[in-house]
């Protein structure tokens, strides 16, 4: 069963798809996009025994704008999953998120582990103040910032591991020239802005966290620290993998399923950094 | 000869062994690279150095003061590792018959070397010229200090006088194929983007130039509307915009398998000058150019992973 609907979040409505019976998966997109990128996670991943549920954040995809404009806080994002879960009535969910969608994931761990059976972190940091407010804010004027549609295409398709068919990075990037440059620059702040380090010790569920190696965006080592940082955490590297996991592998909803299954068993590949460097596990 | 050779690790700086087939400028080919091994600075080298350049400050003189200081023990120079890397060069005998003068020397120092900490330094051609009808040319080298688990410790670069092996060989070499980065090689360039159809199509809409800057060397574009109507240093000081790097960030970047501007500007390693909102607004175009040179680069470069 495939179903979809807007639920009433804070005077605005959130999209949400919902696909498949079992335990559910709650899936958390990047920064601009939408839950179109996990659209291969609701074909698929039901078929091993999970209920995948999608959102769009507010601003995105098919949700509404939130009522007090978009969102630079990533914190307030992660409420309004939990709001949804609420809603939804998912018991004990698996959080998967990446990116912006990875740091909601932390943040949700963070706040609601004791209610989340286990989060998959990809491509998200406790703490990465790379990008200036500043620059963001001006970006999201057409005045101040020309050819965001082309800046976003080739920033997507360098964003892409080398391991990626050319064609699946193609249409990644064009899928990406979609966006909403206010609403983007937004995420990014809330990415930029957002810090867990001084939290990552009260993630009371167990956290998978998961780098590519080729991500620009985040240092493997940082994503590294994370699980680390966090009592019950294990880390995975993949070998030429860039900033859209679920997106580049096209067997991702099997490597998934892969991933929920040893978390939901209690098992985490190690976190010790000597182990991690150099190792590849797909 | 081959461009690229690996020398024995493990060999200290009081080794003295000249090597019999020096390089010349002919075979210094830009991207080819030479691992120069692999050595520890002992205390007696660094409490010398401190003697005779009077830089005998605590650091680097007295052991527990630099463990008191944070570091992991008494501090090498940084003028002393340059200095022996390049004794390291005379060593080995690279360019024994070649050289004729060291032109300038830069040296970073990214993180603290201490004594008896084994290092291994790598060399890399940047960039060459011909001068003097061929007789000599200058030769870019970049110089990178790592330690055993790959980090960059320091980094340097140095251009020196080199002689070719025929002078009227390495002339017919240079007009058949262009060396990054000479004169011809930038002219090159801009011819290539004027037959490039989409640099013509991303400037469609531009009227303005554009300098490009390859370490000291540069070449700007004329554009009216697609179509390139000048070319030369001439329109470089006066630029709507400018794209400039390093040789070695430009050999770097077209090093890799695909065009990675984006990632190599967000990481600063070009630098924009001019009118910010013109070079944004000409992303397509900055693409296209950073194509054009990768192709050309591709083209005469060691090393190129795809190429």
């Amino acid at each position: 069963m495939h179903s979809a609907t807007w639920l009433d979040i804070d005077g605005s409505q959130v999209y949400v798809e919902i696909a498949g019976v079992g335990k559910p998966v709650f899936c958390i997109h990047t920064a601009g996009q939408s839950g179109v990128q996990y659209r291969r996670v609701l074909q698929e991943l039901p078929l091993h025994g999970y209920q995948v549920v999608v959102v769009d954040l507010p601003d995105h995809g098919r949700s509404l704008p939130a009522i007090s404009g978009p969102i630079e806080d990533l914190h307030r994002y992660a409420e309004i999953c939990w709001q949804v879960i609420q809603q939804l009535k998912l018991e004990d969910p698996i959080i998967v998120g990446c990116s912006v969608g990875g740091k909601i994931t932390l943040d949700l761990c963070v706040h609601h582990g004791e209610s989340i059976t286990a989060g998959v972190a990809m491509e998200a940091d406790s703490y990465n103040g790379s990008l200036s407010v500043s620059g963001l804010r001006r970006s999201m004027s057409d005045s101040a910032s020309p050819s965001q549609g082309d800046r976003t295409y080739f920033g997507a398709l360098a964003s892409c591991g080398t391991s990626v068919p050319a064609r699946v990075a193609e249409q990644i990037a064009v899928m990406h020239r979609r966006e909403d440059s206010v609403v983007t620059s937004s995420d990014l702040i809330g990415w930029t802005t957002h810090d867990l380090r001084s939290d990552l010790h009260k993630v009371a569920c167990p956290l998978l966290v998961v780098a590519g190696s080729e991500d620009f965006w985040v240092h493997v080592d940082r994503c590294a620290e994370v699980a680390l940082l966090s009592p019950h955490a294990g880390f995975i590297l993949l070998e030429g993998v860039g900033h859209y996991p679920m997106e580049e592998l096209e067997d991702f909803p099997t490597i998934l399923s892969g991933w929920l299954e040893d978390l939901t068993q209690g098992r985490l590949p190690s976190s010790q950094k000597q182990e991690f460097e150099g190792v590849t596990d797909r | 000869m081959r461009p690229y050779r690996t020398l024995p690790c493990g060999r200290t700086l009081s080794h003295n062994q000249s090597m019999a087939n020096s390089y010349f400028y002919e075979d210094l080919v830009p991207g080819s690279e030479f691992d120069l091994g692999s050595f520890f600075v002992d205390s007696d080298k660094i409490n010398a150095f401190a003697t005779l350049t009077g830089d005998n400050h605590a650091l680097h003189t007295d052991t527990d003061y630099a463990v008191a200081a944070g570091f992991e023990g008494q501090l090498v120079h940084g003028a002393l590792m340059a200095s022996l890397v390049i004794g390291q060069l005379i060593s080995l005998g690279i360019f024994s018959e070649s050289i004729v003068a060291m032109k300038d020397l830069n040296w970073s120092f990214k993180k603290p070397i201490v004594a008896n900490q084994l290092v291994t330094v790598l060399m890399q051609i940047t960039e060459r010229h011909l001068r003097h009808k061929g007789r000599t040319g200058v030769v870019g080298r970049r110089f990178l200090v790592s330690s055993q688990d790959g980090q960059h410790l320091q980094e340097g670069y140095s251009s020196a006088v080199v002689r070719t092996r025929d002078a009227e060989g390495a002339v017919k070499l240079e007009e058949s194929t262009p060396s990054f980065v000479s004169d011809a090689w930038v002219s090159k360039l801009a011819q290539s983007l004027e037959r490039d159809e989409n640099f013509i199509a991303a400037t469609s809409s531009f009227d303005g130039s554009i300098a490009i800057h390859f370490g000291h060397v540069s070449v700007g574009l004329r554009i009216y509307r697609g179509h390139v109507i000048d070319s030369g240093r001439s329109i470089v000081s006066n630029a709507t915009f400018s794209i400039a790097a390093s040789c070695a960030v430009w050999l770097d970047f077209s090093k890799r398998p695909r065009n990675e501007f984006i990632p190599f500007a967000m990481a600063d390693k070009f630098e924009v000058r001019g009118s910010t909102y013109e070079y944004l607004r000409m992303t397509r175009a900055v693409m296209a150019v950073t194509d054009q040179v990768r192709v050309l680069l591709g083209e005469g470069l060691m090393g190129r992973s795809d190429a």
